[in-house]
């Protein structure tokens, strides 16, 4: 490492070798056929559109501590500080990068980072119930171990219903937001899409956020046919239900624009086509008391696969920029959850290059911290340059700056085009919707029509049907009497003096006249019918030609509306994308402006700082040469407003210097002070204090019992083996200390993380009794191996490189040993103090 | 809400480093400023010495009982309404001292939340807003915090005071951030690790801090950031505190305050927020439970209201007297009122349909009623409020424009309810 050329160079070389830097690398990309590593091309760009001169790369002990705390969450200890900053390897950080990466500590510290992401630290309501919080960590951490890529853990988080006892700690993201719509819609917006739509819940402005009500309604339309279920059995186990229908609508307060049915829709992406299902095929297990339905088609699975299919470069981009925020302290669009035109991202090609490179690498989160941690970009100081050295090479800026001034004036001419198109696409786009609405209309009423028609035909039937029955009935009885009477009058022939069968004869006579009777008057009936029948039947096929032109209607019309919808989707990416563009290339020609600014108002500043040299060395000629009181009251009024002027100067060089420093963080140049979340801060400072020290010793050799019991591997496996091992157990007996950092200092359950110093985290680290315990002598943790030094130097370099990641300046060494003898035989409680002190400074708090 | 991304990021980036110096040390003649501080946290404002104390009737206190009582009517129950010191203003005769205070303070007798159960109703009440899945929003002693308390006090800004409880945080603040979180002290005890640890005497404590600062001053030569400074002065608000704990001793307070607020647990929780108050605290909260009077409603009242009435009117006697009343908020509140219909218990259950707050101090017209409920107090029959307008007025009485917004981390969040305004014939 040429550290120390590289910290002597200047800044005005700085910006050259970051300019002739980029074009090699681009040249190099032309030229041959593989392309440069991506940590190369990520720092091609970022020079590229460097308003100013990058900071130096950090040294390597500011370089260790940052990447050990990023990659596995925790600072090293003393032995690999020291081993690292001797080793003279030039690749050594290229080496660390891949250990780390290997570490099972990696796992653990994804596993809190990803859990704080998507919980966001959320108090489930469900105590008891759902899935518990260290089933849910044991999975992430599994999935991080087994190097899972990212975008298939998404989706098994986004498709989870709790049913796939082997996936089921997954469904945990949607129960503990009670699988509401609302709050889902506005979580997943913001957490795997980069897009916070909670504004556009309600109403928005016209046109150009219409959309996003219609986005953010695409979203909630893939969870309103979800709900928390209840397994009857066992109460505590919860599950997330969907059901087959359900539809979301909205209306816009300021357009009037309303739809009754949204589809799905991802944002920035096209609305889902989803099968028609007929009522009784839509459920492989249909809803009833106690079950839960499992429809055929779920728009939640839907949600899950086209998401994670790597298409979409909504859910791409967001997860790069979150991976990239991790490692880099900012996302390039940032806040993360704020991606939209307005607030674009500082650099766009840099982001779309992360995105496709993230695809690429197949969602490796592994691959793509490596290269970013490759990179000089991420390899930055935090330390602040020198302000007093001029910042920019103005014959490398100013042509910089006009081709992207030109890009902002053909920009700005581009975007009210394009907001026209737009404009005329939602036009086309409502006119599409309403015909399409109006053919569901039509549809709905023709098959009214078509079944009253119906009713009264299969009426007519029926009551036709019932006619012939009777004259079948009829005819039977007539033909058994008809057939009977002849015989029975010939026997009342032979018998003329039996009365009785005379009198049955006359009967059965009378009965087959009445019923031939009956039975003339039902055929009469069917023959009345019948054509009845003819006509009803008749008039229902007339039904027919509509139906199928109402049905052709629907489908032209629906075609039509995708088609529209798509239309104004193109529409506004495209004026979203230019309008984005243009912001992000006004940005950067203000930030360049400024950084030639600062040039112009150092050597103003230079300038008039000669001129109050000059006019106090008039003063003070005059007075040795006793002047005229009134020449010398002049020359003093001179003086007094040279420095005035000075003074102003000054001023108008600081602020333009912060903001030029500002602008420098935003932009990648130099790195940021990370404050450490409340799994780092506990990790490191057990570490730190010595606490994870003594527990690896106390259980290594169980971890190695462990390995052995695993039966037959070779010596890297068994040694993997018993780090991940060792590691577990380690985690096993201290992770419960977090909680005693997470609510003093994470954000409020369910905020984004920000910042925030209260005096409840500095009392607790003043006087808490947990800090204080472990800062204690014990258990040969640092205080005690610190009491037992007693070279003072030595103490120095192991409470700095212990707690520090670094050797201590000869200042700080001495302070130490100024520590030492000050507190004169009381060597564990100095021992003890100086400990405290280092973990309770700024130093520690922040990842720099 | 209305729609405020971080739109136009170069104005939305706050200068988080802070002035070397370096050019000032540059060679020059001229003699020159201290290094600029750049203003890091939110730029919002301090509305200057003003105080919130809100009194907490847990469980939800009878309207009819106490503010807005029916006397002879079907709903009225067995008590009588007593004149006041405010002519025509009759309260219940379960609070007579409160009656001769009256003339300081107002009651809003129409307040509709269209909430029956404990959570949300104490949710829209302490917040101003529904309860809804997608959001949340901060106590209004966390807002009070953040509007009120200086940056640089040492003091907490926003205190429980309750029997019992944990000395913990409250996570209450939502997007304004644990800093503004209540603390709550339970049991007469300070706030937690005030005290110093065991083993530490205050001569070593003073070293201790000393070298941290000397580590802290090193790293602030090139890296030196709002977000440390806040770190570094957050320990110095910390010291201050501790060497202020008695401020949170309500026995410091005279043997003879003491005996006038009563022996009662809640006379002595009403004198510690005076305390705190008067010590420069911006928001207190004391809880009075349990008024959840589903069986004998009658009963229970006489012995809650029997503890409340006297040390009420002490405070308020005490806080006019001392100059303390026209900077100060003082807000009876729960999470509702009771129906006006007595079970067969003899209980009141869950009514947030038409009930009652009490307010007054700071620009709080002094004997103003508020809306009115019809005869037998079943429903508003004027002016009807609810938690939103009662939100804004409580901003609009400590002066704060209460359409303003707070900036979260880039984002625009109004400070109470866009949908609702303050009740403004309430404010003086």
């Amino acid at each position: 490492m040429p550290r120390e050329r590289e910290t002597r160079l200047l800044l005005s070389c700085a910006l050259a070798v970051v300019f002739s830097c980029s074009s090699n690398v681009l040249l190099l990309a032309e030229e041959a056929a593989p392309p440069a590593p991506l940590h190369a091309r990520i720092d091609a760009l970022v020079g590229a559109s460097a308003p100013g001169p990058a900071a130096p790369l950090a040294d390597d002990a500011e370089f260790l501590r940052r990447v050990y705390l990023d990659l596995v969450g925790t600072i090293p200890d003393a032995a690999a500080a020291r081993a690292f900053l001797d080793d003279a390897n030039p690749s050594k950080r290229a080496a660390l990068i891949d250990q780390l990466l290997a570490s099972p500590r990696f796992a653990r510290h994804m596993q809190h980072t990803f859990d704080s992401m998507w919980l966001e630290r959320r108090r489930s309501t469900l105590v008891g119930k759902g899935v518990a919080a260290d089933e849910w960590t044991g999975y992430l951490y599994q999935r991080f171990l087994d190097n899972k890529p990212l975008n298939e853990l998404v989706r098994e988080i986004l498709a989870a219903d709790g049913g796939d006892p082997k996936l089921r700690p997954a469904v945990k993201f949607y129960l503990d937001r009670d699988a509401e719509p609302n709050l889902l819609a506005r979580d997943v917006g913001r957490l795997f899409f980069g897009h916070d739509l909670q504004c556009a819940q309600c109403h928005d402005h016209p046109l150009v956020n219409d959309y996003l009500q219609a986005e953010y309604y695409g979203l909630a339309a893939f969870f309103t046919r979800g709900s928390v279920f209840t397994d009857a059995k066992d109460e505590s186990k919860l599950y997330y239900a969907e059901f087959a229908e359900g539809e979301i609508n909205f209306k816009s307060v300021f357009t009037g624009n309303a739809r009754d049915r949204v589809l799905p829709e991802l944002p920035d992406g096209e609305p889902v086509a989803e099968p028609k299902l007929a009522e009784a095929e839509r459920y492989v297990i249909a809803p009833a008391k106690d079950v839960r339905p499992v429809p055929k088609y779920s728009r939640r699975a839907q949600l899950a696969s086209l998401a994670t299919s790597g298409n979409s470069a909504a859910f791409n981009r967001n997860l790069a920029n979150r991976l990239w925020a991790h490692m880099l302290g900012r996302g390039v669009a940032h806040p993360l959850d704020m991606q939209h035109s307005g607030n674009p991202a500082v650099q766009s090609d840099l982001l779309d290059l992360l995105a496709a490179e993230l695809v690429q690498m197949k969602f490796d989160i592994r691959a793509f911290f490596r290269e970013v941690a490759l990179s000089k970009t991420y390899q930055r100081t935090s330390a602040e340059p020198n302000q007093a050295q001029p910042a920019v090479d103005p014959g490398v800026l100013l042509p910089a700056l006009a081709t992207w001034q030109a890009e902002v004036d053909r920009l700005t001419g581009e975007v009210p085009k394009l907001e026209e198109a737009v404009a005329a696409a939602d036009g086309v786009q409502a006119a599409a919707y309403e015909a399409h609405a109006a053919a569901l209309d039509a549809q709905a009423k023709i098959e009214k029509d078509r079944a009253e028609a119906k009713k009264a035909s299969d009426e007519l039937a029926a009551a036709l049907a019932a006619a012939i029955k009777e004259v079948e009935t009829k005819a039977d009885v007539h033909k058994t009497l008809a057939a009977a009477q002849g015989p029975a009058e010939a026997a009342a022939a032979k018998l003329p003096e039996d009365k009785a069968l005379a009198e049955a004869a006359a009967t059965i006579k009378t009965r087959t006249a009445e019923i031939e009777q009956a039975l003339t008057a039902a055929r009469a009936t069917v023959g009345e019918k019948t054509p009845q029948v003819q006509a009803a039947s008749v008039k229902l096929a007339e039904f027919d030609g509509p139906l199928t032109a109402v049905a052709a209607e629907v489908a032209k019309t629906g075609e039509a509306h995708l088609a529209a919808k798509a239309t104004f989707d193109a529409a506004s990416m495209a004026h979203r994308a230019a309008k984005a563009k243009q912001n992000e290339m006004m940005a950067r020609v203000t930030d360049a402006t400024k950084f030639l600014n600062y040039q112009s108002l150092l050597a103003a500043l230079e300038t008039s700082r000669a001129a109050v040299q000059a006019a106090v060395e008039q003063v003070a000629s005059l007075e040795s040469q006793t002047a005229t009181e009134e020449t010398l009251t002049g020359a003093r009024t001179e003086a007094d407003e040279a420095k005035s002027r000075s003074a102003a100067d000054l001023a108008a060089a600081e602020k333009a210097w912060l903001e030029i420093v500002d602008h420098s963080t935003t932009r990648f140049a130099l790195a940021p002070l990370k404050p450490l979340t409340p799994e780092q801060l506990t990790w490191a400072t057990m570490q730190a204090v010595g606490m994870v020290d003594t527990q690896q010793q106390a259980l290594a050799e169980e971890a190695k019992k462990a390995a052995a019991a695993a039966g037959e591997m070779t010596p890297e496996a068994r040694a993997a083996f018993e780090a991940r091992a060792l590691e577990q157990l380690v985690d096993a007996k201290l992770t419960g200390n977090i909680n005693h950092f997470r609510d003093l200092f994470g954000p409020q359950p369910g905020q984004a993380p920000s910042f925030q110093a209260t005096v409840h985290q500095a009392l607790f680290l003043a006087n808490g009794g947990v800090l204080a315990g472990w800062v204690n002598a014990g258990g040969g943790n640092l205080t005690e191996r610190l009491a037992k030094l007693e070279d003072p130097n030595a103490t120095a370099e192991e409470l700095y490189l212990t707690v520090f990641t670094r050797r201590p300046t000869p200042d700080e060494a001495k302070a130490v040993a100024d520590y030492w003898q000050a507190s004169g035989a009381e060597r564990a409680a100095a021992a003890r103090d100086l400990v405290w002190s280092l973990v309770a400074s700024s130093e520690f708090r922040f990842n720099h | 809400m209305k729609c405020q991304y971080a739109c136009g990021t170069a104005e939305h980036v706050l200068e988080r480093r802070r002035f070397l110096g370096t050019i000032a040390g540059m060679a020059g003649a001229a003699t020159l400023g201290a290094p600029r501080m750049v203003q890091a946290a939110m730029p919002e404002l301090v509305a200057g010495d003003k105080h919130i104390i809100m009194i907490w009737l847990a469980g939800g206190v009878s309207q009819l009982e106490t503010w807005d009582p029916k006397p002879k009517t079907n709903t009225g129950g067995p008590f009588r309404a007593i004149p006041t010191s405010v002519p025509g203003m009759h309260i219940c005769e379960l609070l007579p001292h409160t009656a001769k205070q009256m003339h300081h303070l107002a009651i809003v007798r129409s307040i509709n939340t269209k909430e029956n159960d404990h959570g949300k109703g104490a949710y829209c009440m302490t917040t101003g807003r529904k309860q809804e899945p997608v959001a949340q929003y901060p106590h209004l002693g966390a807002v009070g915090a953040k509007l009120l308390a200086p940056e640089d006090s040492p003091l907490p800004g926003h205190i429980h005071v309750s029997a019992g409880g944990s000395g913990g945080s409250g996570n209450d603040a939502a997007y304004l951030g644990p800093r503004y979180s209540s603390i709550v002290l339970g049991d007469g005890n300070p706030p937690r690790n005030t005290a110093l640890p065991e083993g530490i005497t205050p001569e070593a404590d003073n070293r201790r801090h000393a070298f941290r600062t000397s580590v802290n001053d090193h790293f602030a030569k090139r890296r030196r950031w709002a977000e440390s400074d806040a770190f570094v002065s957050s320990f110095d608000q910390a010291r201050q505190l501790m060497e202020r704990r008695d401020v949170f001793d309500v026995s410091k307070e005279a043997v003879k305050d003491q005996e006038r607020y009563g022996n009662s647990e809640f006379g002595k929780q009403l004198l510690l927020a005076r305390r705190l108050v008067e010590k420069g605290v911006s928001c207190v909260q004391v809880t009075h439970s349990n008024y959840d009077t589903h069986y004998e409603n009658f009963d229970f009242h006489i012995e809650q209201l029997g503890e409340f009435d006297q040390p009420f009117a002490t405070l308020v006697a005490d806080l006019v007297e001392r100059g303390l009343w026209d900077k100060t908020l003082v807000v009876v509140m729960s999470e509702f009122g009771r129906t006006p219909s007595i079970n067969q218990f003899h209980g009141r259950d869950h009514w947030g349909t038409a009930w009652s707050v009490a307010l007054g101090g700071c620009g709080i017209q002094r004997g103003a009623i508020i809306g009115k409920t019809n005869d037998n107090g079943t429903e508003v029959a004027d002016r009807e409020v609810d938690h939103g307008h009662l939100f804004h007025t409580y901003l609009s009485a400590i002066g704060v424009d209460s359409s303003g917004e707070f900036d979260a981390g880039g984002r625009k969040l109004p400070m109470a309810d866009p949908a609702a305004a303050p009740i403004t014939e309430l404010l003086a």
